[in-house]
């Protein structure tokens, strides 16, 4: 039977897809990765030894934790009764940031909610006596906010007071962005742009986290944002940032300055950085990039001066891949003790 | 002393022109020429993102990039595995922030810009696809007409076609590996080699979903073929079903061990769940007309109607195709195999919500056999050469058209070709041409003919991003005569042509399945 050129090509193809299926599955080089440090004087020695197969940068950030945080819950508010983003750009970031986080590590769990379950996870928090930790993300798009605003608005802010995290991706339109945002601060964090609305300029945030979020129709103020004594995390231009984290009593609103249509990808990748590094509410004290050759055991060794940090304080080392498409996360925490 | 040694080097020539070896160079080396330095401005993005995962050791679907079967992810995913293992994938593109501000206006093009290297991974596959199925087309048809002649032409009329040409090389659609399954599986069908015809069908369905609407009318055709003794019949029905089942059992099993099956469900699935978008060269064109915008609004919110709809008529389309073999039951199979298979794939064309061009590579093996059955070597090498002088004409009249920012050439120069076409005798070359030209001009008028060069203006001096920017965005807002926009005029025309040869070929094949002749 296989004396016929066609069963041939038929079978020698077929066992080409199966084995491609099976190596692309099975046969992954995953990259070494050990680490060790030893807390000296006044500084922690912290070494690191990595071997891969493909040429990579690394960056290694090391961040002061003011106080613990841990995102268990995540979720992406969409509902169809109310305008707001296309249902497959909702859908595609609840996919895309549930990846991103799996990627990462994450262990906690992330949901697409709707107003009612919204409004009860609002209340919820508001309603409760206990101390409040940072362990909830609420994830809205202000295309969806004029109505659920009118509602809900005042409650979102006193949710984000309580300990809430806001991440809100404020929308293209200038006037509702800069009427909703006035309902968290009484000064104006929006500056609107129509035309070169794209920021490609890295700040020290971005750069540290590898943020990639560009727009910036309603660019936030990069001065507002240091009044409120915010951090400015995203890409720059003329006098706004594309992305800010906020403080807001004991939560933060973490903003992105534009709209989803072409960056849900972007955005859930960002999104899944700050909340595993939890950098919008940490204090980066070090960052340094790492080139990695293919096929070469390196070794790297780093000095962390911890003079600066508070006792009995978390510190994280978080070393990750620089560029699309990453798959290298490691996080590691060191508590500081007297 | 010069005459003759150009004399010697013509005759040389012309004789290289009968040698399919210099056909399979001079395709191979067109291809690699169009293909490394140009790209589609959207879906390479997602090429990009898979082969990426594929290097960094994820799965196919283990991040949410990738919205179809896994056959391609497979073949892209282990070309790019290997090249990364001598090619920095951090070079597989490059981000050009002059190219956010017509993506924001567009919706349709991509900053990401893939490099040279990259498109020598994700289309060498593709070449080699287009390549072996040359190889089969050549050596059945030389099987059947004992003509060299006739199976250099047939090979030419799908290696150096200008359809798939463009869809492998320059836009990188991996169509040509959906065709190559498909049309394998009717090849060995033909030859009764049951088991391998399941296996590469069910291949070909887990690369692109549509060929699973032939599996009816293969297992019918069996049952034809084997209708004296219906043990055998039932006996090869199941051959062919565990080729199938063994086929898609192995190719999906590395989903199932990785956990990652329900996402690959899911990602096919995606876009009836979050809404479908219509038009190409299918009937819902109608949506590119002015007072017609509604369509567009109204199918995304009724994606499932849509859906059940075209599943309905793609049922009683096969109704209507098992009365006409039922009246006939005592015609030869080969028959009903390719006119059959040619008949459903055009029916399932004309039924989906939307007809990108390069589909229409799926039937190109298809109507090649079948033309080089019908005619002569004189009337295929006469078609042969009239497909190319129509494209050449699209060509000039877009780049043409473009640079003098005149809408008047580029519309007279459609209708000329439009007519042409209409004027032709109406047999199944009348359809390859409307079929070409059709997809050509749809194609074209997507975003520009600029728009694929983004990579050489990336990566070599050659050309300035800013020029390919100013003609897309001057193309993209060029107002239109009976639609919002020019290029949507344009969709509408060649939508209708496309519409046309393929209501021609159903004609056809209907007409060839009730003929006595073989």
């Amino acid at each position: 039977m296989m004396k016929d050129a066609y069963v041939k090509i038929a079978f020698f193809s077929f066992l080409f897809i199966v084995l491609a299926g099976f190596v692309i599955h099975f046969f992954c080089l995953t990259p070494s990765f050990s680490c060790g440090y030893k807390i000296a004087n006044n500084h922690i020695d912290f070494s690191f030894y990595i071997y891969f197969y493909y040429p990579m940068t690394i960056n290694l950030l090391v961040l002061e934790e003011n106080f613990p945080v841990e995102i268990k819950k995540i979720f992406i508010y969409y509902d169809k009764n109310y305008t707001g983003p296309e249902k497959r750009t909702a859908w595609g970031l609840f996919d895309h940031l549930y990846s991103e986080l799996q990627i990462r590590n994450y262990q906690g769990n992330i949901k697409m909610i709707a107003t009612q379950e919204l409004k009860s996870i609002l209340i919820k928090k508001l309603v409760s006596s206990q101390e409040n930790s940072l362990s909830e993300a609420i994830v809205l798009n202000t295309m969806a906010f004029p109505e659920i605003f009118q509602e809900l608005g005042i409650f979102i802010k006193e949710w984000v007071n309580k300990g809430g995290i806001l991440f809100w991706i404020v929308g293209k339109s200038k006037f509702e962005a800069q009427n909703l945002t006035s309902v968290f601060w009484t000064k104006q964090l929006i500056l609107p742009f129509y035309k070169d609305c794209v920021a490609s300029k890295n700040s020290f945030g971005s750069k540290a986290l590898d943020l990639h979020y560009p727009f910036i129709f309603n660019g936030l103020d990069i001065s507002m944002v240091n009044f409120l004594k915010g951090k400015v995390l995203g890409k720059i231009k003329y006098r706004t940032t594309s992305v800010a984290s906020i403080p807001l009593g004991k939560g933060y609103a973490i903003m992105f300055g534009g709209s989803m249509p072409l960056s849900s990808k972007d955005i859930a990748k960002d999104i899944a950085q700050l909340v595993i590094s939890n950098a919008f509410c940490s204090n980066i004290k070090q960052c340094k990039t790492y080139k990695i050759r293919r096929f070469k055991k390196e070794s790297f060794h780093e000095e962390i001066n911890y003079k600066f940090f508070k006792l009995n304080q978390n510190l994280i080392i978080y070393i990750y891949q620089i560029g699309e498409q990453a798959t290298f996360f490691k996080k590691i925490q060191i508590l500081i003790e007297d | 002393m010069l005459p003759l040694l150009e004399k010697v080097m013509l005759n040389k020539l012309y004789k290289l022109k009968d040698n399919v070896i210099f056909w399979v160079f001079f395709g191979l080396i067109l291809r690699y020429v169009l293909g490394l330095y140009t790209s589609e401005a959207r879906d390479d993005q997602i090429w990009i993102y898979q082969a990426l995962n594929a290097s960094y050791g994820l799965g196919v679907y283990h991040r949410w990039d990738f919205a179809y079967p896994p056959v391609w992810g497979y073949l892209l995913g282990i070309f790019a595995k290997l090249f990364s293992l001598i090619y920095d994938p951090r070079n597989f593109s490059s981000n050009i922030n002059e190219l956010y501000d017509i993506s924001l206006k567009t919706l349709s093009v991509s900053p990401i810009t893939p490099s040279p290297g990259f498109n020598f991974i994700t289309k060498t596959p593709l070449f080699i696809v287009d390549l072996v199925i040359g190889y089969i087309i050549y050596k059945f048809v030389s099987e059947k007409s004992c003509s060299k002649e006739k199976s250099i032409i047939a090979f030419n009329l799908w290696f150096m076609n200008p359809l798939v040409i463009y869809s492998s090389a320059i836009i990188g659609k991996f169509e040509s590996v959906v065709c190559f399954f498909t049309f394998l599986s009717i090849i060995l069908l033909y030859k009764k080699y049951y088991f391998f015809s399941g296996c590469t069908l069910m291949l070909g369905v887990l690369t692109k979903i549509f060929p699973i609407n032939l599996i009816p009318l293969f297992l019918i055709i069996i049952f034809i073929s084997n209708k004296n003794k219906i043990t055998h019949a039932i006996s090869n029905i199941f051959t062919f079903s565990l080729g199938s089942l063994v086929s898609a059992v192995l190719i999906l099993s590395p989903l199932f061990l990785t956990y990652t099956f329900e996402n690959c469900l899911t990602a096919t699935t995606l876009r009836v769940h979050t809404g479908l978008i219509v038009g190409g060269l299918s009937p819902w064109a109608v949506r590119y007309l002015l007072g017609y915008e509604w369509i567009e609004k109204w199918a995304n919110r009724n994606s499932f109607l849509i859906v059940n709809i075209q599943e309905i008529l793609i049922i009683l389309a096969m109704f209507f195709l098992l009365v006409i073999i039922w009246r006939n039951i005592s015609r030869p199979y080969e028959k009903y195999l390719w006119y059959g298979t040619f008949y459903i794939l055009l029916i399932t064309f004309l039924t989906m919500f939307i007809l990108n061009p390069p589909y229409l590579v799926w039937v190109v093996p298809i109507l090649v056999v079948l033309i080089t059955q019908d005619s002569d070597y004189e009337t295929l090498s006469k078609s042969f050469n009239k497909i190319w002088q129509l494209s050449f004409l699209i060509i000039l009249s877009f780049v043409i058209g473009q640079l003098l920012n005149s809408r008047l050439l580029i519309l007279l120069c459609i209708g000329f070709l439009v007519s042409t076409i209409l004027l032709e005798e109406k047999n199944l070359m009348a359809v390859l041409i409307s079929i070409v030209v059709s997809s050509l001009i749809f194609y074209f008028s997507l975003r520009g003919l600029e728009i694929i060069f983004t990579p050489l203006a990336a990566f070599s001096k050659v050309l300035p991003m800013q020029t390919i920017i100013n003609q897309t965005v001057s193309f993209w807002n060029w107002p239109g005569l009976g639609t919002r926009f020019f290029r949507y005029d344009l969709h509408f025309i060649s939508a209708l042509l496309g519409i046309y040869g393929m209501i021609l070929g159903i004609f056809i094949s209907i007409k060839k399945l009730k003929e006595k002749s073989l």
